[in-house]
């Protein structure tokens, strides 16, 4: 009883940062919330490694990863049937575009393992070694999946010379 | 910073200015909603059980090989695809092949074993005809092996199981495994002393839509996502010619494999129909 006490703890500290950073994963808000949560039903079933692991925490992020990449490689993602969904993403045609919504457009344009490396060494500001273990790879590999993703959101989200928002090189906020 | 994608700077890059703020800002967007830990809880218990039967079953696995199947339960809507019926007739209990016998003939072909499961797995059923769809696209799965299986009846909704044959990705040697329930309504109500399905040449059985608001469709969708789980997907779609649910479960490589997965898709069927 003590140890599904301690676990539902765990999984309430964990619920709100593992959706924020599914939704830089995924740029949707109820498909980070699924992420989450799928994440979260995984941590229960394993919850004697998760307590046992040296950093629980960790082992969480790791989970989020290999849920994100499953998830990516199933083709199921590309079948729907249906013509339209009951409760599927929603845009609002009124919301200006900011930094935020560029961000969010430009991480949607990385493959998802370059924006599973950018996320956890820049949002999650993880160290090479430890992305490299989350998610499986070299250290080599996260410097790769980094640079292109870092390079590929910088190309993105520049705006081209002519947009009022442009900032010439060498006066600050060239992201 | 070397902007260049496909001239990759090995030292990781530096990051660009402000991104971790920018990035943490945005995460900050995201609405956690609300944690139902009971749910969680429920699912996880869900998993741990599914992962035993399934651990269980590898026998009966066996039966359908080790590249996957995909299954359907359902009935599929006026204006949808057309069954065609068997050549051969309905197998009575007596004969049909059981799921171990015909694990342990590697002569059959594929689809024919794919039948023996699809038979053994609901021997119970008020099935009235065995049918096949004719290889090529079906559904949504566009599945090359064809179709077979058989229709079964319960207080006036109609079901089709429906096994079908591996679907390749395409990349060489991996399947996926897939689990497809389709329901609706049919008016009259199925009996088994006429046709049962359509047939060609006659005018297609009318279907009378289920359900017949989006409300409603939401509390099937929500129905079926208690009963299967964060493993499932259930799609709701509507046509002139009635409703069409779709509850897809889906499973990785052995794990969806078998008539144990057979049956508990009949299982996920029937709770459905009980919930709704």
């Amino acid at each position: 009883m003590r140890s599904d006490q301690e676990r539902n703890a765990f999984v309430a500290a964990q619920h709100a940062p593992l959706v924020r950073a599914a939704f830089l994963l995924t740029g949707q808000q109820a498909a980070a919330q699924d992420l989450a949560q799928e994440t979260l039903v995984r941590v229960m079933v394993k919850w004697r490694l998760v307590r046992r692991a040296a950093q629980p925490e960790a082992y969480v992020r790791a989970l989020l990863m290999n849920v994100f990449l499953d998830g990516r490689r199933r083709r199921w993602h590309g079948e729907v049937p249906s013509a339209s969904l009951p409760d599927g993403e929603h845009f609002d045609p009124y919301v200006r575009p900011d930094d935020r919504d560029e961000l969010r457009r430009g991480l949607l344009v990385l493959p998802a393992r370059q924006r599973a490396a950018v996320v956890l060494r820049h949002y999650e500001q993880r160290s090479e070694a430890q992305t490299a273990e989350l998610l499986g790879c070299s250290i080599g590999t996260v410097k790769s999946l980094t640079s292109r993703g870092l390079a590929t959101l910088r190309n993105h989200m520049v705006p081209p010379a002519g947009d009022p928002r442009h900032v010439p090189p060498g006066r600050g906020g060239a992201l | 910073m070397n902007t260049d994608v496909f001239d990759v700077d090995h030292s990781g890059g530096e990051p660009p200015e402000g991104l971790h703020d920018k990035m943490h800002a945005l995460a900050l967007t995201a609405d956690p909603g609300a944690l139902d830990l009971p749910r969680l809880s429920g699912r996880a218990a869900a998993r741990r059980r599914r992962s035993q039967a399934v651990a269980a079953s590898t026998l009966l696995a066996l039966a359908v090989g080790a590249s996957g199947v995909v299954l359907g339960v359902g009935a599929i809507g006026a204006g949808g695809d057309r069954l065609e019926v068997a050549d051969s007739p309905t197998a009575s209990p007596s004969s049909r092949p059981s799921a171990t016998a015909s694990a342990a003939d590697p002569s059959l072909p594929e689809r024919a074993r794919l039948r023996s499961t699809t038979v053994s797995a609901f021997p119970d059923a008020a099935d009235v005809q065995e049918f096949t769809y004719p290889a090529g696209p079906l559904g949504p799965l566009g599945n090359p092996y064809g179709a077979t299986g058989r229709t079964l009846i319960t207080e006036g909704l109609g079901f089709d199981a429906v096994i079908n044959g591996p679907v390749s990705d395409g990349k060489g040697g991996e399947y996926a495994t897939r689990l497809n329930v389709f329901w609706s309504a049919i008016d009259p109500p199925l009996s088994a002393d006429g046709p049962q399905i359509d047939q060609p040449g006659r005018p297609p059985r009318p279907r009378v839509p289920l359900p017949e608001s989006l409300s409603a469709a939401r509390g099937v969708r929500a129905v079926a996502y208690r009963i299967v789980g964060q493993d499932s997907l259930a799609v709701v779609a509507w046509t002139p010619a009635g409703g069409l649910v779709q509850l897809r479960v889906v499973g990785i490589g052995t794990e969806a494999n078998g008539a144990a997965f057979v049956a508990r898709t009949a299982g996920y069927a029937r709770a459905l129909l009980g919930d709704t």
